[in-house]
């Protein structure tokens, strides 16, 4: 049972297992794509974060010298130039864009404040608290509008005898600007918060954890700067390169199946070559051996007369130069009787039949044919020859060893084989069976290249052949066999291939013949 | 040619036509069908020379030379056998067979392995004659003459057989006279060697 459930799922496994090596595969090729891709895009948003860090961290230290600057301003004109505070602020904003406005807040209630840019009732009080707040170092604080702005505040003078407040509105929008096409091309999201994590640029809630992190390099406006890239299944598992992989994988599975089945037919071959020259040194060491015994025992056979007549022939000719010639007589008849004992062991070896229980019995041809057609089918298909069989409807019964005519079919129909295996296409052969009188006349013909005439006197002499492995002896054997069952064979002459004839006399007719 | 030969061999007609050539040369042959008949037969043979076929059914050849050394019987023994086959040849020989023959056997072969096997039971037969003469000759001697011969047999002198049986130089002078007379010798070598072949050891 568990052999046959093995032989039963043998087919199956080996496509399932190439199945899952397929799949393993090509998982392991999208994830090696999915992870370069992942990490080329990680890789490219750290640089340009890095590039953008770089271009924010300094664009904010300009804004520390531009406070210096209108601080001083302020506190050299004294509330007595406001003119040239409104001039250089206007002329700082013309150049940074950034900057959307200026604003000079005094810090005791009555003065009034110098706006630019920006007007805002609440502006005022945020930057003069905020100032009260500064300790020295600028004080940023969320611009309160919907713009992404925010404040940075200086005392000035920056000392505890601060009069004013001084405030630069900045876009943060702005500071992030540049010339990459990285943060509008990409699925790129820039978040850019105060130090005290009140976000000014970016939705708090996009969806997405920031990736990089840094906080600009600046002693007075340490902007905590965050970015991430959002990544699509497109942008993992981009088309071209998954389409080109699959193609890439499908290639080498073909081919290396290809190269496989290349090699299995080499094996094979190889194989099936092997076999064939060990059937071959077989077959002929088997044929070797039976001759040699067959040798050895006729050779002890004959030493025996042959014993026996030289010691008479020697003791015949002491007795004859003694001139003792009355015995001799005896001893020539006894010389005789050795010698024909001698021809008798020859007379085996010629004929060298076998001591075999012969069976006779009324066959039917017909079966012989077909056990002999079955025996060879395969032969034949290999050769790529049609073995035509043609059959009486009715029994061809003859007397006979069954084994004996079945034999004689196969060695037949297996020397065509042979015949047409020496010619191209077509191969046939045709076994016919017919009824002439009282014989049954069965016909093998082939297509095969024909009996050479120089052979064709010798065709049924043991040890005779024309091939190279033959033994020569399958149509002596045959030819023995047919005369035992009271039939003849012979070769018809065609006008090509080769066709033997066997005559074998009908049931009816062995009887007659007392046979 | 004295002794008779004895030739067991299966072939009716390898026997007869051996024996023929055999008689014919002034042989006496005794032939035998096969290795049973020649076995019962042994006890009232004279020895002799035995030509032996290889290859008999139940008992071969080699079979029978080796129940015969193990009762025996160390007749001088050829063996025939209608194919060369070496490892026979070699196991005939362990036998202690004389020659190894091929059939067809040739006479004149068979004739000088018969000859060998004759010279060899003549030595046989002289070594027994010459050895129940020495028996013969020891047993006319009294038992004291026997006690001297020993001593003189291995290489004593007069005056040290006289000390070792306590008698004087004289008495074993005499003794010695006695022996030399009754043996027919006088050589002490000559008296020792028959000593030694009644089966007294040196």
């Amino acid at each position: 049972m568990a052999g046959k459930a093995a032989t039963l799922r043998e087919p199956f496994r080996k496509p399932l297992v190439r199945g899952f090596v397929w799949v393993f595969v090509c998982g392991f090729l999208l994830a090696a794509i999915a992870g370069f891709e992942r990490w080329a895009r990680l890789a490219d948003l750290t640089t340009e974060s890095e590039r953008l860090h770089a271009i924010a961290s300094q664009r904010v230290d300009q804004h520390d010298a531009h406070l210096t600057a209108l601080s001083a301003i302020a506190v050299a004109s004294q509330d007595q130039r406001p003119d040239l505070f409104l001039e250089v602020a206007g002329a700082i904003m013309r150049f940074y864009p950034r900057i959307i406005g200026i604003s000079l807040v005094p810090l005791d209630e009555q003065g009034s404040s110098l706006d630019i840019g920006v007007r805002d009732a609440e502006l005022g009080a945020l930057v003069r608290e905020a100032a009260k707040r500064s300790r020295g170092a600028p004080v940023l604080a969320r611009y309160p509008s919907d713009r992404p702005a925010y404040l940075i505040v200086k005392r000035s003078p920056n000392s505890e005898a601060a009069r004013y407040g001084l405030a630069l509105v900045i876009d943060a929008a702005a500071l992030l600007d540049g010339d990459s096409a990285f943060w509008t091309q990409t699925e790129a999201t820039r978040w850019l918060a105060l130090p005290d994590g009140t976000l000014l640029v970016g939705a708090a809630d996009s969806g997405s954890s920031p990736q990089f992190t840094r906080a600009l390099s600046s002693a007075t406006q340490p902007l905590e700067l965050k970015t991430a890239v959002r990544m699509t299944i497109l942008d993992v598992f981009p088309p071209r390169r998954v389409a080109l992989a699959l193609a890439l994988i499908g290639f080498s599975a073909v081919a290396l199946r290809a190269i496989g089945r290349q090699r299995a037919k080499v094996r094979a071959a190889e194989a099936r070559a092997e076999l064939s020259g060990l059937e071959t040194r077989l077959s002929h060491a088997s044929r070797v051996n039976a001759l040699g015994e067959m040798a050895s025992g006729i050779a002890h056979e004959l030493t025996q007369p042959l014993t026996a007549i030289l010691a008479q022939a020697q003791a015949a000719r002491r007795l004859a130069a003694r001139g003792d010639t009355d015995r001799i007589t005896g001893i020539l008849d006894d010389v005789v009787e050795q010698t024909r004992r001698a021809a008798a062991i020859l007379e085996r070896l010629r004929t060298w039949t076998r001591p075999r229980e012969r069976n006779a019995e009324a066959i039917d041809m017909r079966e012989c044919i077909r056990v002999a057609g079955t025996l060879l089918a395969g032969q034949a298909a290999e050769l790529d020859a049609s073995l035509d069989v043609r059959v009486p409807p009715t029994p061809l019964s003859v007397v006979g060893d069954r084994v004996e005519l079945e034999q004689v079919l196969f060695n037949l129909i297996r020397n065509a084989l042979d015949a047409v295996a020496e010619k191209a296409a077509p191969r046939e052969i045709t076994v016919e069976a017919t009824m002439e009188g009282d014989m049954a006349v069965i016909d093998v013909s082939d297509t095969g290249p024909g009996i050479r005439s120089d052979v064709r006197d010798r065709l049924f002499t043991p040890f005779m052949t024309t091939r190279e492995n033959g033994t020569g002896l399958g149509l002596a054997l045959s030819l023995r066999l047919v005369e035992r069952a009271g039939g003849d064979l012979t070769l018809i002459e065609t006008r090509e291939g080769a066709r033997f004839r066997i005559n074998l006399p009908l049931v009816r007719a062995a009887r007659e013949a007392g046979a | 040619m004295t002794a008779p030969v004895y030739l067991v061999d299966d072939d009716a007609a390898v026997r007869d036509a051996l024996s023929l050539l055999l008689s014919t040369v002034g042989v006496d042959v005794r032939t035998f069908p096969g290795p049973e008949n020649f076995l019962s037969a042994l006890p009232k043979l004279d020895p002799g020379c035995l030509i032996l076929d290889i290859r008999m059914p139940a008992i071969s050849g080699l079979k029978l030379q080796e129940r015969l050394t193990a009762s025996g019987v160390a007749w001088p023994t050829v063996v025939i056998s209608g194919h060369g086959d070496i490892e026979a040849c070699r196991k005939a020989f362990r036998n202690g067979a004389i020659d190894f023959l091929s059939k067809p056997v040739d006479e004149q072969d068979l004739i000088d392995a018969i000859q060998k096997g004759q010279m060899a039971l003549d030595r046989t037969a002289e070594a027994d004659a010459e050895r129940r003469e020495a028996v013969a000759l020891l047993a006319g001697l009294t038992q004291r003459e026997r006690e001297v011969l020993s001593f003189v047999a291995r290489g004593f002198a007069t005056r040290e057989i006289a000390g070792a049986l306590g008698v004087s130089p004289r008495t074993v002078e005499s003794h010695r006279a006695a022996i030399g007379a009754k043996l027919g010798t006088t050589s002490p070598a000559e008296m020792a060697r028959l000593w030694i072949e009644v089966g007294n050891g040196p």
